[in-house]
């Protein structure tokens, strides 16, 4: 039981006690240490950090240029370059330890043997509270699969819940017609939360040389550009699969607590925030102190109060 | 954690104190921010938002344009608390920097990336060959060297006299070339006490003209008892033709990279360059690299 304190802004979601729900988005925030480097990072603010994926093989990556900017968006073509899930849980995952707050391991794979294997060691550190399965990057080849079929991600969720023991989260990809019929699958599977969101997959053409501008040709998009598109999503789903049902973690585009609001409003209980840190490190505790003061300004004592309460016209 | 520590990076709010024209086709802003200045060490950079904050510390419009700006430190004041950064107008972002006022309050990320300090150079004689804007970083690392006794000669590209990114001055060369006691070259360097050679793409009176490979060359010719080294800066066609001239020679060569960035921390993995051992990121472990580690594609 927690105690309801004033504009109270923890959360719990799929048994993860967080601080506040602001989630630094996979891909945007390293193994967890980088980012914290600035000098008066607070972890506190930060309710908890989904690492980078990691595979079971080392990933070189994709050739440059990775990134580009695009109108209020950022266009990404890293190719989960890392390297495999035995050196991550060697040498990185101990440095989580004893950091307040929580810390996320994205998994990806290009079969469910390999997911079910990179969970296996996963769920073996005691620094790690959940894994987010990525089923939903658009920068590898076969990673998208996945995510569009509702009999695969079943058997995949099912797969992976089989052999870990701590929460499963499931990243579904934007990129699908069928958003719904997808969530379903993962609800079914047992999956212990949802992110709904990833990167849209976007391209960017040099017009001089005529070439594309990454060195992969195309891209995932994100940034404010996107957030409607989540706040959309975000909807849908929560709509589709009930007040009731897991809780979603929105992933995309939001960079103030005024957008952090929205997509809970929306239904997300906890919300990602991934591209901001790029333009302020401290993003989430500004972010953080926004939420508090929301909840003051709307005599709200605790921010889960306040999830799925969209009025529709 | 300590402000002193030289390995310290803070994401903050410098100040804005002048923008003045550099040479023909560049502008030199001067901010001021303590942390940052009293941190950065030689051939580190600063991240920098291309649009200020508003008045309210908002981002305002700078979340079009959201990916912060690499650029090297030209000159670090730490005694004043400031530092200046020497831009072109190339894109929307540099674009929209030319319009910084004095007093404006922009995000600023640094001091990053690796240092490269006068001691890890055992060299007695440093040829600096700068492509462009590759020279700014150059002028922040030349101090040290002349500090630490050694000889320093400037290699400076350009394409033309009305792309010149600092101002120039005569320069009566220490080590003359064939045929060319003085020439002109860059006032920043040429004031510190090295040696400065300008060469144009497109011949222009008083300047060498061709590529910078004719220079350096001719300078190669010479002989430096003390040892020889070069570092270098530019487009990387540039950094390509030297590095292979120099593993010819058997001159030792540091390459300073350059790439598209986001994080700045070693976070995200775009900002990569490869090497004889994968891809690294020149935000972390750059952007210094050996010659001889760069893969060209």
């Amino acid at each position: 039981m927690t105690e309801n304190k004033k504009n109270d802004i923890a959360v719990t979601i799929a048994g993860i006690e967080m601080n506040t729900p602001l989630v630094m988005a996979s891909g945007t925030f390293g193994y967890g240490f980088e980012v914290p480097r600035v000098a008066d990072f607070r972890f506190e603010d930060v309710g908890a950090v989904v690492l980078k994926s990691v595979t079971l093989k080392p990933r070189t990556g994709n050739k440059p240029h990775r990134i580009a900017e695009t109108p209020a968006g950022v266009l990404n073509s890293i190719g989960m370059q890392n390297p495999g899930v035995e050196y991550v849980a060697k040498y990185y995952f101990p440095m989580l330890k004893n950091l307040p707050t929580k810390f996320i391991a994205n998994i990806a794979g290009e079969s469910t043997d390999e997911y079910v294997e990179v969970a296996r060691i996963i769920a073996e550190s005691d620094a790690i509270e959940a894994i987010e399965l990525n089923i939903s990057c658009p920068n590898v080849k076969g990673g998208c699969a996945i995510g569009v079929n509702p009999q695969d991600a079943f058997a995949l969720v099912s797969a992976v819940k089989a052999v870990c023991g701590k929460p499963v989260i499931v990243k579904l990809t934007p990129g699908v017609t069928d958003i719904k019929s997808i969530a379903e699958s993962c609800i079914a599977a047992k999956a212990d939360a949802l992110s709904v969101g990833n990167t849209y997959t976007g391209m960017v053409i040099d017009t001089h040389t005529r070439r594309p501008v990454l060195g992969n040709n195309y891209g995932g998009l994100s940034g404010p550009a996107i957030r409607p598109l989540t706040v959309c999503n975000v909807h849908k789903v929560r709509q589709a699969i009930g007040d009731s049902a897991i809780p979603i973690i929105a992933f995309g585009g939001v960079s103030n607590a005024s957008d952090a609001v929205e997509v809970m409003l929306a239904g997300a209980s906890a919300v990602g925030v991934g591209t901001a840190v790029f333009t302020n490190a401290h993003i989430c505790s500004e972010i953080a102190d926004g939420l508090r003061a929301y909840l003051q300004s709307q005599n709200e004592t605790n921010i889960a109060d306040i999830v799925g309460t969209v009025k529709l016209n | 954690m300590k402000k002193s520590n030289s390995n310290a990076i803070f994401d903050t709010i410098a100040t804005v104190i002048a923008q003045k024209p550099s040479g023909t086709n560049a502008y030199t802003l001067t901010f001021e921010c303590p942390e940052i200045a009293e941190a950065a060490q030689p051939i580190q950079f600063v991240n920098i938002a291309p649009v200020p904050l508003t008045a309210e510390g908002s981002p305002g419009p700078a979340l079009d344009m959201l990916l912060r700006r690499p650029l090297g430190f030209s000159q670090v004041r730490p005694e004043q608390g400031r530092f200046d950064v020497i831009y072109q107008v190339v894109g929307r972002g540099t674009q929209a920097m030319a319009d910084f006022k004095p007093g404006d309050r922009v995000r600023i990320l640094g001091p990053l990336g690796m240092p490269l300090t006068a001691d890890m150079i055992k060299a007695q004689t440093v040829i600096l060959v700068g492509g462009g804007l590759g020279l700014p970083p150059l002028y922040d690392l030349a101090p040290e060297l002349i500090k630490a006794g050694k000889e320093v000669i400037v290699i400076a590209g350009a394409r033309a006299e009305n792309l010149l990114i600092m101002d120039t001055q005569q320069c009566k060369l220490k080590r003359p070339l064939p045929d060319i006691g003085e020439t002109t070259g860059f006032k920043p360097f040429v004031e510190l006490g090295a040696d400065c050679v300008i060469t144009l793409d497109t011949p222009a009176e008083g300047f060498l003209s061709g590529l910078v490979t004719e220079p350096l060359n001719k300078y190669l010719e010479q002989d430096f008892d003390g040892g020889l080294e070069i570092i270098a800066c530019g487009p990387p066609i540039m950094m390509k033709v030297i590095a292979q001239i120099a593993r010819d020679r058997g001159v030792k060569c540091r390459l300073i990279m350059e790439a598209r960035m986001g994080c700045g921390l070693g976070a995200c993995q775009a900002c990569v360059c490869k090497t004889t051992d994968g891809y690294k990121r020149v935000c972390t472990e750059g952007p210094v690299f050996d010659a001889e580690d760069i893969v060209w594609e």
